[in-house]
């Protein structure tokens, strides 16, 4: 049987469509990105699409990290000087926030989810 | 005028009409869906395959694991929460593992409920139901002649089984559809032993959740 | 291909029944499929779309909606699936390929074939089911197997349009069925 011309249109399209949906799921920079939270030998990982407060034990107490708007910061920390409160905020893999006196590490991920190397105390 | 209807078999000896099979499945759909603890879920889903066990049908088991499995897997991709394991390089979480299982649970559990609840014996009411029965009477037709395909001649074959189909079951005809047939559902004799079981089902399912409801997460201590 | 369309009792009447039997091969096909071992269960052949595809120049719009409609209840009573997502997932799926099969087919006509019909109905109902498990069970996981999903389903597609325009010009029980309606 004869396909026609818009036969083969057809399957292009459907093939830019797949393209479409591959450049956005598997392409690095455009991948989901985000946060890794450590402390007490624990590590959290949040999306950074999503709003979300959480508390984070250290042992001087709970720093409250901030996730809104796609960025992360430090709200409140129990340290003396409160330099992580004053960082400004994160978005972009490889930045980061830390809270030494409470050891409290944030850092923004690379988008596929690999990590370069562990952080430890 | 009364149409008989083919009982189905719940458990050995026991049967009941597709209909309160169907009202059963309805009912115990809530507290399923609605029930929080992956413990409790997963329980209930054993329970419903047992049932389908019970009631003769063929428990793909297998099956249901790979998709649950599959499910699970799909969530981790997304990492959410603590940390539990990273295997390869793949951060495990605790808030991607818990959204998958109970993502797995509610497809597979829904599955088996449905499967028990649903039997191919059903007839919906109405002049839709009528349609919708002739459809299974055709499949029914179909199906007895299925053996005549041949896959080296697939359009052929098919194109004839059609033609004989039809001949067979007078089509295209302005009846009423036959009543379901017999020939796929067990005789049994109807009795209240079926409607029991099922109501009993019903209560047990619907106390077990309000019971969820007091004690929330009985079996992970908080 | 010439069509009187009668407004007879008996003619209507006759056209239902002819849906019913088409919905009939619908859930022999995906018995069908059903039957074939699949290494995931996520993915579907779509064998099942071929009475539709063939229907599509054949029944009126609202025969032929009635005519998804009985393929997916068919299939849920038969499979037992019912209540489960499985059933959400079909009837996506199918009305959403069926809705833009006859978009397609409507505005190109004989210029298009079955072929290029039933890849945008693969790519739409596959889309639309796409969607739903990303709702209901993947999460943003679900972006992740949409390429390989969509490209599947676009290459079996492309052979089911090939073997529904051979099964429309060859079969006779359809000739026979185009000439009593």
């Amino acid at each position: 049987m004869k396909l026609k011309a818009l036969d083969f249109l057809a399957i292009l399209l459907s093939l830019l469509v797949i393209g479409a949906f591959s450049i956005s799921a598997y392409a690095g920079k455009d991948a989901p990105q985000d946060v890794a939270i450590e402390a007490s030998g624990v590590r959290w990982i949040y999306p950074l699409n999503v709003d979300r407060q959480e508390r984070v034990p250290g042992p001087l107490g709970d720093t409250v990290v901030i996730i809104k708007g796609g960025r992360a910061f430090v709200d409140d920390s129990p340290c003396p000087d409160k330099l992580c409160v004053h960082m400004p905020a994160i978005s972009r893999p490889g930045q980061w926030i830390a809270c030494l006196p409470n050891r409290v590490f944030v850092r923004v991920r690379g988008g596929s989810g690999q990590d370069v190397d562990e952080l430890s105390y | 005028m009364i149409r008989e209807r083919p009982l189905s078999p719940v458990i050995p000896g026991v049967y009941a009409s597709p209909h309160a099979l169907f009202i059963c499945g309805a009912l115990l759909f809530p507290p399923f869906l609605l029930q929080q603890d992956v413990v409790v879920r997963a329980g209930l889903i054993l329970g419903f395959m047992l049932l389908n066990a019970l009631s003769g049908k063929r428990v793909r088991f297998f099956q249901f694991v790979v998709v649950a499995v599959g499910i699970v897997m799909f969530n981790l991709l997304i990492p959410t929460g603590k940390v539990l394991a990273t295997p390869l390089g793949l951060p495990l979480t605790e808030g991607a593992l818990k959204s998958g299982l109970m993502k797995a649970t509610a497809m597979t559990g829904l599955l088996a409920l449905s499967q028990f609840s649903i039997r191919p014996s059903l007839r919906l009411p109405g002049r839709f139901g009528g349609l919708v029965g002739r459809s299974l009477f055709y499949f029914e037709a179909i199906m007895n002649e299925r053996s005549t395909v041949d896959r080296k001649d697939i359009i052929g074959s098919i194109d004839t089984l059609l033609l004989s189909v039809g001949k067979a079951t007078g089509f295209p005809s302005t009846n009423s559809p036959p009543t379901g047939s017999a020939s796929t559902a067990a005789q049994g004799k109807p009795g209240l032993a079926g409607p029991a079981v099922l109501v009993l089902l019903v209560a047990g399912n619907w106390g077990l959740f309000a019971f969820t409801l007091v004690h929330p997460h009985p079996f992970w201590g908080g | 291909m010439a069509r009187t369309l009668t407004s007879s009792p008996t003619s209507s009447a006759r056209r239902l029944d002819l849906v019913a039997l088409l919905g009939a091969v619908c859930m022999f096909l995906s018995a069908i499929e059903y039957m074939i071992p699949k290494p995931i269960p996520f993915l579907r052949v779509g064998i099942a779309n071929l009475p539709i595809l063939i229907s599509l120049d054949l029944l009126p719009v609202p025969l032929l909606l009635l005519l998804v409609v009985l393929k997916v209840l068919g299939q849920g009573i038969v499979g037992g699936s019912l209540f489960s997502y499985v059933f959400l997932f079909s009837a996506a799926g199918s009305f959403s390929s069926a809705l833009a099969m006859l978009f397609v087919r409507r505005i190109f006509g004989g210029r298009i074939t079955l072929v290029g019909v039933g890849v945008i109905g693969a790519l739409c109902g596959n889309a639309a089911q796409i969607l739903l498990a990303r709702v209901l069970i993947f999460g943003e996981g679900a972006w992740l197997i949409a390429p390989p999903f969509l490209a599947l389903g676009t290459i079996t597609a492309v052979l089911l349009g090939i073997f529904a325009e051979r099964f429309a010009k060859r079969s006779r029980w359809l000739a026979g069925i185009r000439g009593s309606l």
